[in-house]
């Protein structure tokens, strides 16, 4: 085989190994057969957004007017992030309804640390949310600061509102609940209303879109904010 | 001419990113096959006419894809510290802003330790102080508040292993560091010395540290990275001093140690030490290998040699912004020549569009012709203005009139920036498309740095372009 053939030999593999490393990616993401890894928050924005990119997240249903629609299922089971004083902190599974102490049980209990008067064991979960269990006399340090890194290197620009501390129900919030969301004025809350009393409630995070003022950015924005509730 | 030959550690540098990258996406095993079959994939791509010794090289290199791979893994997602009680000495390396704090990073026994303070106590650089306190994880110090800023990340990438939660604080009484009493000594005397916008450059230029007017303009003007210490700052001075130094005895061993004292006179910023890791390398080339080293080269392992010391910093949007430019630029240097050398400039705007965006939600428009009037101008104001401060920092009589001189300069650079972004007012949001054509750029400029032509650029490109698509 001359020169110029195995030259393109060698293309052809080294196309042939993006594939596979494509393949590889999509088949495996966020998938962790040896059970999820727990401990190390690591850079936790890409964990959460494999997870929100599953395949299994959206699956196909049928209307009654025979067209496809992507519509959000409740996951069969919640996935938590517990920090702070319990026994095992880190990444649970807990059953979808669950109650905080639910989780606390399934992290081996709280510490004697564990600053009990200052956590509502029976508040309601939801999927994806990170709860601390604060040790007697810890204060939240940073509780109520915008960092000033919004205009260092990593940050995201120009926002000075708080985000929400638990996920916002986007077919039950009241407007001045939503108003809580970054980048969501009076108005817009308002039109998020509005819309879902006139067209019925969001099946998606991503039909949020619907609501004339509310792009791919600003969805991006507050995706890991809001929930959607049947 | 194929990457093994022109740039070996190109593929190597490139396979450990991209297991880091895939390592939140995919269980890790598969994220250093992933980084392996990259690297493979770049090297099979690049590689024209089969060199002697391939069939040896090839595997060695995918080794070296590998083993450091593993080291980096362990690193990133290794059991972080209990938390403890911590009483004992603590020198303060570094402080900032941090909405109505003060976060002040201690170097303790335990290692670096951050420490959110109140904005009232005197904790400046150099300090030695007496504390106790709990040495918490960084996660503890941030409640997770949704968002995409990560700031125990952000803080990992600083050197940060963990938080510290002080219960109590004195002066220890002993005398400070010397590095960092100088650059306390030298933000005095800038801060007190100079007019606003020649104080807000040459506290950047000669601290680090961001002046919050002067960074507020350069963000509108799309030329934020001329803020931050880096490859421009240190080429410069490398240009001044191998200059000076000519004909000197022990000529590179005087500039070098002039630049590494400057790096960390500055903070020993990520795209700091990258950039004089890379002088460092280029200009020790001919000495150590007998050969001048290759740029592309040199920033593959200034970006590979920085990644063993602190994996997190694969994480740091300065350390990424620095190696996309480095790179491109290094690259687009072997075939944009002459007039065509004016697209460089282009290039590496482009090439950082999609992570500037991302992180930054948008990027100006006019940063695109900014930078190619900005990075002149400034190559030449910069020193300019650094001497002209030298007087009034010293106290001579008269000394602010040459500082005054040189605000006159920044002021009508101001107007003349300003006037462009009133023409060219657009704002580019991040969407994956652009994201995807700065990969693009960045391959083909990869591809075109080892020398594997136009044709075979042109293939890696559209590949980089389709993975960060899909990968996205």
């Amino acid at each position: 085989m001359d020169d110029r053939k195995k030259g393109i030999l060698f293309l052809c593999a080294g196309i042939l190994c993006f594939a596979l490393v494509w393949g590889l990616v999509r088949g495996f993401s966020g998938r962790w057969p040896w059970g999820t890894p727990t401990g190390v928050a690591g850079p936790s924005w890409s964990i959460r957004e494999s997870m929100k990119g599953s395949p299994d997240a959206l699956p196909q249903t049928q209307t009654e007017t025979g067209k496809d629609v992507l519509r959000e299922t409740p996951p069969e089971k919640w996935v938590i992030y517990l920090t702070g004083e319990v026994a095992r902190p880190g990444i649970l599974e807990v059953a979808p309804g669950s109650r905080l102490y639910e989780a606390v049980e399934a992290a081996g209990g709280l510490t004697p640390k564990a600053d009990k008067n200052g956590i509502n064991l029976a508040a309601k979960l939801s999927d994806g949310v990170h709860v601390h269990i604060p040790g007697i006399g810890e204060v939240p340090v940073n509780e109520g600061n915008a960092p000033s890194a919004g205009k260092d290197t990593l940050s995201r620009k120009g926002d000075p509102s708080p985000a929400p501390s638990a996920p916002i129900d986007i077919n039950h919030a009241a407007a001045e609940e939503l108003e809580a969301l970054p980048g969501i004025g009076p108005k817009l809350a308002r039109q998020i209303v509005e819309d879902r009393t006139a067209n019925g409630p969001f099946s998606s995070r991503e039909d949020l879109q619907r609501v004339k003022g509310i792009g791919p950015a600003k969805l991006e924005r507050i995706k890991e904010m809001i929930v959607v509730r049947p | 001419m194929n990457p093994l030959s022109s740039a070996p550690f190109l593929p190597v540098f490139a396979g450990w990113c991209a297991t880091l990258s895939l390592s939140s996406r995919v269980p890790h095993p598969l994220a250093i096959l992933a980084g392996v079959l990259l690297s493979t994939a770049f090297l099979l791509i690049g590689t024209r006419r089969i060199p002697p010794g391939f069939g040896l090289y090839l595997p060695l290199t995918l080794l070296l894809v590998a083993l450091p791979a593993i080291f980096l893994l362990l690193r990133v997602q290794g059991v972080p510290p209990e938390s403890k009680h911590y009483e004992g000495e603590a020198t303060v390396v570094s402080e900032r802003s941090w909405g109505f704090r003060r976060a002040v990073v201690l170097d303790t026994a335990e290692g670096r330790t951050l420490c959110l303070a109140s904005p009232e106590k005197p904790l400046l650089e150099g300090t030695e102080l007496r504390v106790k306190g709990m040495l918490v994880p960084l996660e503890q110090l941030f409640p997770n508040r949704g968002g995409s800023f990560n700031a125990p990340l952000f803080w990992r990438g600083k050197g940060v292993k963990q938080g510290f939660r002080p219960e109590g604080m004195a002066n220890s009484g002993k005398p400070g560091s010397r590095l960092g009493s100088w650059r306390t000594f030298l933000r005095k005397r800038l801060l007190l010395c100079l007019p606003p916008l020649s104080r807000g450059h040459l506290l950047a230029a000669w601290t680090g540290e961001r002046d919050p007017e002067v960074a507020d303009l350069h963000r509108l003007w799309g030329t934020s990275h001329l803020l931050a210490v880096s490859g421009f700052h240190v080429g410069i001075l490398a240009a001044v001093l191998l200059w000076c130094l000519h004909g000197f005895r022990f000529k590179l061993l005087w500039s070098s140690a002039i630049l590494w004292s400057y790096v960390f006179l500055t903070g020993g910023a990520a795209s700091a030490c990258r950039a004089m890791t890379m002088i460092q390398l280029v200009l020790l080339g001919p000495i150590v290998a007998g050969r001048p080293s290759s740029p592309v080269n040199s920033v593959s392992v200034a970006g590979g040699l920085l990644l063993l010391a602190n994996p997190w910093l694969f994480w740091d949007i300065g350390w990424r912004l620095s190696i996309i430019s480095a790179l491109v630029l290094c690259s687009s240097s072997r075939v944009l020549t002459g007039r065509n050398a004016v697209l460089t400039g282009f290039a590496i705007w482009l090439a950082t569009a999609g992570e500037a965006s991302r992180v930054f939600e948008s990027v100006p428009v006019a940063g695109l012709f900014m930078n190619l009037l900005a990075l002149p101008a400034f190559s030449i104001l910069l020193p300019t203005a650094s001497i002209a401060a030298l007087p009034a920092l010293a106290g001579i009589p008269g000394g602010g009139i040459l500082a005054l001189g040189m605000e006159t300069v920044f002021e009508s650079w101001t107007a003349l920036a300003n006037a462009v972004c009133v023409l060219l007012p657009w704002q580019i949001p991040y969407n994956p498309l652009i994201g995807s054509l700065s990969a693009g750029i960045l391959g083909g400029a990869a591809g075109l740095g080892v020398g594997m032509g136009w044709k075979r650029a042109i293939v890696l490109a559209v590949l980089a372009c389709f993975c960060r698509l899909l990968f996205s």
